[in-house]
């Protein structure tokens, strides 16, 4: 936001509300008490922080209202208690993220970053993403009604077409690195370039949720929709947990099902995800996705095989290609001899790719494979495809 | 046996080692003869000493008791040993039960009780001590009445609990005899079934309960507890209903009575001799009710879940840990968080709440105590006779997510005068998902707890411990992630072996010697070490039952039982002796002298044998020259010495070929076997038609055979291309790609692999051979293409080298493009690019070997030929050859075995640029040597190089293009050097 065009801090706050759809009310003596559903009381405050320039340190206004904004380096309101200010993030090349004012134009350059912004809350402020981003729904239609440019793909974003679409951030995925060249020659055109982490666990999917929410400016959004994410991986745990019957299994998670397939080892997410709920990946000796010897197949003796890919459909027919086209080191193993192989395969393939916010319904899918007798509430199928919401019941809402 | 101190057991050993050497040698078929006493503590600990003739039974146990050095007296109608007489278990009704703290007003009365061997034993009044002895075998056993001991005059040795005694040492003395090397005797494999408990043994009988795949159930999914002899003849067979995946509860046997749980929350007791009885009669529960299977799967009457108190850590709901017996009662923990007092009949005697879940690990019984830990981190000290709460405290804590997690396992415990020393393992107890683990140390007065020492530097640490007191260490063994410690009372930490595969079971002292270690690692095998940890030997598990192990090993005689996920097996004599890896042992030079010295041996016999059987003067000249002759002598047509020079590099390439081939089937990321066994389990494996394949057999017929030949085939393809191509075109930078078959190859494929490219329909998309035959297709495409462009430009080798490199640049570009936009297609399609055997099975053998090896036989019919084109076209013309139809012929023929050769395994360079040369240098330019040698050597190098792609990083495969150049090059390099000056391509 320019603050030339907004003579005081109150235009514009009332700017920024109107333009995130917020719902701002004034109390009696003109203090702002509630934005959203954050409503100010004895201890908490709506307040205005500003940082000057050549200072680095946040500043409370205490007349918050008819400031003019163009004098400070950035300013914020932000709902704290008395005597906090707001917190520090910081992106994959180590530099420090304040509250910055909220992003009006945003691109994102991996399908994971597309659809962490989606539920970081921030999709209408997208004006340019990856060719592959195709979640949520809403991106595919703001790319086809022009409100979205595709900047390159994910292996190579696109410098003139980011800049074409003269974005206000850009999100780089520290797994690319042609995303890490990017953020600094973003950053030397005065383009604000986050490098977000490469997301190898929960861990740092939930930190890249809470940096990007704190980027945003949607600080508070975003503490609400991690609290949601947290809960609905408490409760599946706590099932789990409590439960007499639940079983820890011995879990291959593979590409294909090839007769050398790629596996997930260590430190990958769908790894991280599987042992969360109960699993036992028999390749964690191994570090990262690895191309295994076909005979680690039979010897490893997977329980339970897990496939994530998009080249199949997700029909009995296709299901039955699959399972007869295996090798015989797979077939030497429990998971088929006990028809325990199942097909992750195209939305939900995708989604169990991807290192964003919607590893929590991949991560109930992954829970309701490995523990059917726990969560008997819905019966899996073999091959879940698109339709993967209907297995869901703790997560099925988010995302 | 079993005994604390090092003293007693030493003289029980020695005791038991003249004693049973006389009963075997002697008359090892006499059941009872001898006159033994058995002194049976009522804890898993027993004593077997010598009777000699006296005045009284009275006399002559006090001389037998007084030479083994326990304090004995009988006097008043009371007996004492070591100053203990008797104890009460149990105290008057406070409101204990299975949710409330307290006793229930139940209580046994324990005290030393004698018994007579008669064909079993008899309790006879006390008063019998005053008769008079002269024969006969005695026992005094420490328990209540009704309970008689467990091992018998002609078995002296036993099991009954999961550790061996309530003390839970886990140490086990008994005689070994055989010389025999150790074989596996029998085994049990359902592979759904696993053995996760210890397995008990008494009178010749082993006790085995099997868990359950199917997960806890309350209609299926029973576990099974089975007695067997050593054998393995199944005597009986009990059926467990409720038993939870991976459960890890081992039973109790306590006199004539074994009890094993469910994790609904009840106690089974049944008579360990006979079994459950016709449709389980025999089998009563709580209060020696009968058990009715309905009721318990209701959970009528079960110990629950929870009690109402608010419980911290882990969450369970596994129900009842493994069991201990002391003092004629039972004990054990429960998931809800209570501690249980049982007597024999399974009444409740006590109750008491821990506050924390905890997770099968039983409670540790010494003298008046119960020390137990909990998933709060917390140990516990309990008066064993009323259950009151003496000292706890907080041993680790570790707040995750906002919760406190913790878990304290089996105390170890030193006895010190009063004190006691108490060595506990902790984690940060979240299963398999814990990540801190550590140590610590306490001292005991009778009323608190003091901390000596704490450390969370050592790996997760298993739950078990192996308390240790001898003349070197005072203290504890004990098995982390980070390797085997010793650790002292005082907190003196020694790592004392890193190099076993993990081990999570708990480890078992045998002799007070040998202490074994199970590891859990699939396939890895049972180690013994002695008390310093070094390795002494090794015994691998049975194919069948290689499978993760949580269970203890146990040892009675030359018996070894163990246990795992998939099953048990038994193994009879004497282990293997261990050898390290490392050559340390043996000096390195060793294997080298021998072979100087065999060498040596060797030439000087050679030499023997010319300079005075055939009066040579100088022997080794001799050889050299001729050798030299047989090469090259001018006393030779040339093609004589061509021919003895290939003969010489056939038969050294075909050996070399045959040895790489079979060290490739013997040899691999999970199993090495020896040659005759490979050739005994591939045979096995192609008697059955490739049907019901065991593990071994799948690996070596399924994953390495096919694999083997068809390195071979594609090797020798490509070297056969390589040189024709080169031959052809008389360039020596000529390679099989130079044609552009690889990157039109390589294009198609990445239009399969990348966009799912079917040939506008004819495959279905999932076909194994569609990826194969789009790229044999398109590298024939591009190769036409470049015939096309290079005729109509006249037809010359230089135009077929032109247009194939723009063919290729084309095709490359397009490639690259396609590569682009692959998105996540992009790792599968470089897969292929990058060359790789890995997956390559039987249904690719036939399409791939065949047809190769047609093609790459057949231009050794033209070998004249291509010599002929290599002179010139001209001069090729001259000697009658219609040069153009010849070389596009041979074009043909080698761009179609490239092309098959890369359609399946993809582009692997190097060999066939470099194996032509390399067979050039040695052999010089004739084809009818290069081609036969390029054959052989080509075959080798790509199944060396397959072998190293899978073998480097066991486990992962490495792109076999890159291998073969990292293999070739340095080979290449020294021809090169060597003989470059006289080799011009």
């Amino acid at each position: 936001m320019d603050f030339k065009d907004h003579p005081t801090s109150k235009s514009a706050l009332e700017y920024a509300c109107d333009f995130n759809g917020f719902d701002l009310q004034y109390d009696s003596e003109g203090k702002v008490v509630k934005i959203s559903d954050s409503v100010a009381d004895e201890n908490t405050h709506w307040n205005l922080f500003v940082i000057e320039p050549g200072s680095s340190e946040w500043k409370v206004l205490s007349t918050p209202y008819d400031q003019d904004l163009s004098k400070y380096t950035v300013a914020i309101w932000a709902y704290r208690a008395d005597g906090e200010v707001p917190t520090v993030a910081v992106d994959g090349t180590g530099s420090s993220v304040f509250g910055y004012p909220q992003k009006r134009r945003s691109i994102t350059l991996s399908p994971s970053l597309t659809e962490m912004m989606s539920a970081v809350g921030g999709i209408k402020t997208l004006v340019g993403t990856d060719k592959y981003s195709n979640y949520p729904e809403e991106v595919l239609r703001m790319r086809a009604g022009g409100d979205i440019a595709v900047v390159g793909d994910y292996t190579t974003p696109n410098f003139e077409s980011i800049m074409k679409a003269d974005p206000d951030v850009v999100f780089c995925d520290g797994s690319q690195y042609n995303h890490i060249q990017m953020v600094e020659r973003l950053k030397k055109v005065n383009v604000c370039a986050i490098l977000m982490y490469e997301g190898t666990s929960i861990d740092t999917i939930m930190d890249n949720i809470y940096l990007m929410g704190r980027v945003m400016g949607y600080s508070l959004g975003t503490e609400i929709m991690l609290g949601d994410l947290k809960y609905a991986m408490d409760s599946m745990m706590t099932v789990l947990d409590t439960s007499s019957s639940a079983q820890t299994r011995d879990v291959m998670i593979s590409l294909s099902g090839d007769m050398s397939p790629w596996v997930s080892g260590s430190y990958t997410f769908a790894g991280d995800i599987v042992t969360c709920m109960y699993g036992r990946n028999v390749f964690s000796d191994m570090d990262g996705w690895v191309h295994i010897n076909s005979e680690m197949v039979i010897k490893n003796n997977p329980s339970v095989i897990i496939i994530l890919t998009t080249d199949y459909g997700a029909t009995q027919s296709e299901y039955d290609i699959l399972i007869s086209s295996l090798s015989r080191e797979w077939k030497g193993t429990d998971a088929y001899k006990d028809g325990e192989i199942y097909l992750i395969t195209e939305g939900a393939g995708e989604m169990a790719q991807r290192a964003g916010p919607r590893y929590a319904q991949f991560a109930e899918l992954v829970a309701r494979i490995l523990n059917p007798d726990v969560f008997d509430d819905i019966e899996m199928g073999k091959f879940i495809g698109d339709d993967y919401r209907n297995y869901l019941t703790y997560t099925k809402t988010l995302g | 046996m079993k005994h604390s101190g090092i003293l007693s057991t030493l003289v029980v050993l020695t005791l038991l080692v003249t004693a049973v050497s006389v009963l075997f040698v002697t008359d090892s078929s006499a059941e009872g003869s001898g006159n033994y006493l058995l002194v049976d503590d009522g804890d898993g600990n027993t004593e077997w000493v010598h009777l000699e003739a006296a005045s009284t039974l009275d006399a002559a146990i006090a001389s037998a008791l007084s030479s083994s050095g326990r304090e004995y007296s009988y006097n008043l109608g009371e007996v004492s040993i070591d100053s203990i007489s008797s104890v009460t278990i149990g105290d008057t009704d406070t409101g204990g039960s299975f949710t409330t703290a307290g006793t229930t007003g139940v209580t046994v009365e324990c005290s030393w009780r004698l018994y007579e061997w008669g064909t079993s034993w008899t309790q006879v009044p006390l008063s019998n001590l005053g008769l008079v002895y002269s024969s006969g075998s005695y026992a005094l056993g420490f328990y209540p009445d009704g309970i008689v001991p467990v091992e018998t005059p002609s078995d002296r040795t036993s099991w009954t609990m999961i550790r061996g005694n309530s003390q839970q040492e886990g140490s086990q003395d008994t005689v070994t005899q055989s010389t025999e090397k150790m074989e596996v005797k029998w085994k049990n494999s359902t592979g759904t079934q696993g053995v996760y408990g210890s397995i008990l043994y008494a009178n010749g009988y082993a006790f085995i309960k099997y868990g359950t795949g199917a997960g806890m159930s309350a209609t299926g999914g029973d576990a099974k507890l089975t007695c067997c002899t050593m054998d393995g003849t199944e005597v009986w067979t009990f059926h467990i209903p409720g038993i939870a995946y991976y459960e890890t509860v081992t039973p109790v046997i306590l006199g004539d009575y074994i009890y094993t749980t469910s994790c609904l929350g009840f106690i089974f007791k049944l008579p360990w001799r006979t079994g459950p009885g016709v449709n389980d009669s025999d089998v009563t529960i709580f209060g020696n009710a009968p058990y009715v299977r309905d009721d318990v799967i209701a959970k009528l009457g079960a110990i629950p879940y929870e009690t109402g108190a608010t419980l911290t850590g882990k969450l369970y709901s596994t129900g009842p840990s493994s069991l201990i017996a002391n003092s004629g009662s039972i004990y054990l923990n429960s998931s809800n968080g209570m501690t249980y007092c049982f007597d024999k009949d399974l009444n409740l005697i006590w109750s008491q709440q821990r506050y924390g879940h905890s997770y099968y690990i039983s409670p540790t019984v010494y003298d008046n105590y119960v020390f137990t830990g909990a998933l709060n981190g917390t140990l516990y000290v309990f008066d064993k006779r009323t259950g009151d709460n003496i000292a706890s405290e907080l041993v680790y804590e570790r707040i995750i997510n906002g919760k406190p997690y913790g878990n304290v396992g089996a105390p170890a415990i030193l006895k010190n005068g009063s004190l006691f020393n108490v060595i506990v393992p902790f984690t940060d107890g979240r299963g398999m998902s814990s990540q801190v683990g550590g140590v610590a140390i306490y001292s005991f007065n009778g009323t608190a707890l003091t901390k000596i020492f704490s450390t969370d530097n050592v790996g997760v640490t298993s739950n078990y411990m192996l308390p240790i007191d001898n003349s070197t260490l005072r203290g504890a063994i004990f098995a982390s992630s980070d390797g085997v410690f010793s650790i002292t009372t005082d907190g003196a930490l020694t790592l004392i072996n890193d190099s076993m595969a993990e081990i999570h079971a708990p480890p078992v002292m045998v002799n007070g010697e040998h202490i074994y270690f199970a590891s859990y690692t699939a396939g890895k095998p049972v180690y013994v070490t002695d008390l310093d940890g070094k390795i002494l030997s090794t015994q691998n598990p049975p194919f069948g039952v290689s499978s993760y192990n949580m269970s203890p090993v146990l040892v009675i005689g030359d018996y070894m039982l163990v246990g795992n996920d998939s099953g048990m097996y038994c193994a009879y004599g004497v282990m293997e002796a261990y050898v390290e890896p490392t050559t340390e042992t043996e000096p390195w030079w060793k294997a080298y002298a021998i072979a100087a010295t065999v060498l040596i041996i060797g030439l000087a016999a050679v030499y023997a044998v010319l300079r005075f059987g055939f009066k040579k003067e100088k022997p080794f000249e001799f050889i050299g020259e001729s050798i030299s002759h047989y090469l090259k002598s001018e006393d030779y047509t040339h093609n004589t010495r061509s021919k003895h020079r290939l003969l010489i590099v056939i038969v050294v390439g075909l050996i070399a070929s045959l040895c790489m081939f079979v060290v490739s089937l013997a040899s691999g990321p999970s199993v090495t076997l020896s040659i005759p066994e490979t050739f005994s389990v591939l045979s096995s494996a192609i008697a059955k038609g490739g049907e019901n394949l065991t593990y071994e057999e799948i690996v070596i017929y399924s994953s390495r055979l096919p694999r083997a030949i068809v390195a071979f085939a594609v090797g020798i393809g490509l070297s056969i291309a390589g040189s024709i191509y080169q031959a052809i075109i008389r360039n020596p930078m000529v390679d099989p790609y130079i044609m552009g078959v690889s990157s039109g190859a390589g294009t198609a494929a990445v239009a399969v692999i990348a966009f799912d490219f079917t040939f506008f329909g004819l495959f279905s998309s999932h076909s194994i051979y569609l990826t194969a035959i789009a790229a044999m297709v398109g590298g024939l495409i591009a190769f036409g293409i470049t015939m096309l462009l290079a005729e109509k430009a006249g037809g010359s080798s230089l135009n077929y080298v032109l247009a194939g490199i723009v063919v290729g640049l084309a095709f490359g570009a397009a490639q690259s493009l396609m590569m682009s936009m692959a998105g996540d297609q992009v790792s599968n399609a470089l897969t292929w690019l990058y060359g790789s055997l890995a997956n390559i099975s039987w249904n690719q053998v036939g399409i791939v070997v065949i047809p190769a090896m047609v093609m790459s036989l057949v231009p050794l019919i033209w070998a004249k030929e291509l010599n002929l084109v290599l002179l010139g076209e001209d001069q090729a013309k001259q000697m009658g050859l219609n040069v153009h139809r010849f070389n596009m012929l041979m074009l043909i023929l080698a761009s179609v075995l490239t092309a098959l050769c890369v359609a399946f395994c993809g582009i692997i360079g190097f060999v066939g640029l470099v194996i032509p040369h390399l067979c050039r240098m040695i052999l010089g330019g004739d084809h009818r040597l290069v081609l036969p040698a390029s054959i052989v050597s080509g075959g080798f190098l790509m199944m060396l190089a397959d072998y190293a792609a899978r073998m480097i990083i066991i486990g992962q495969e490495l792109p076999v293009g890159a291998i073969t150049t990292i293999i070739g090059i340095p080979v290449f390099a020294w021809l090169l050097i060597k003989r470059g000056k006289m080799y011009d391509g």
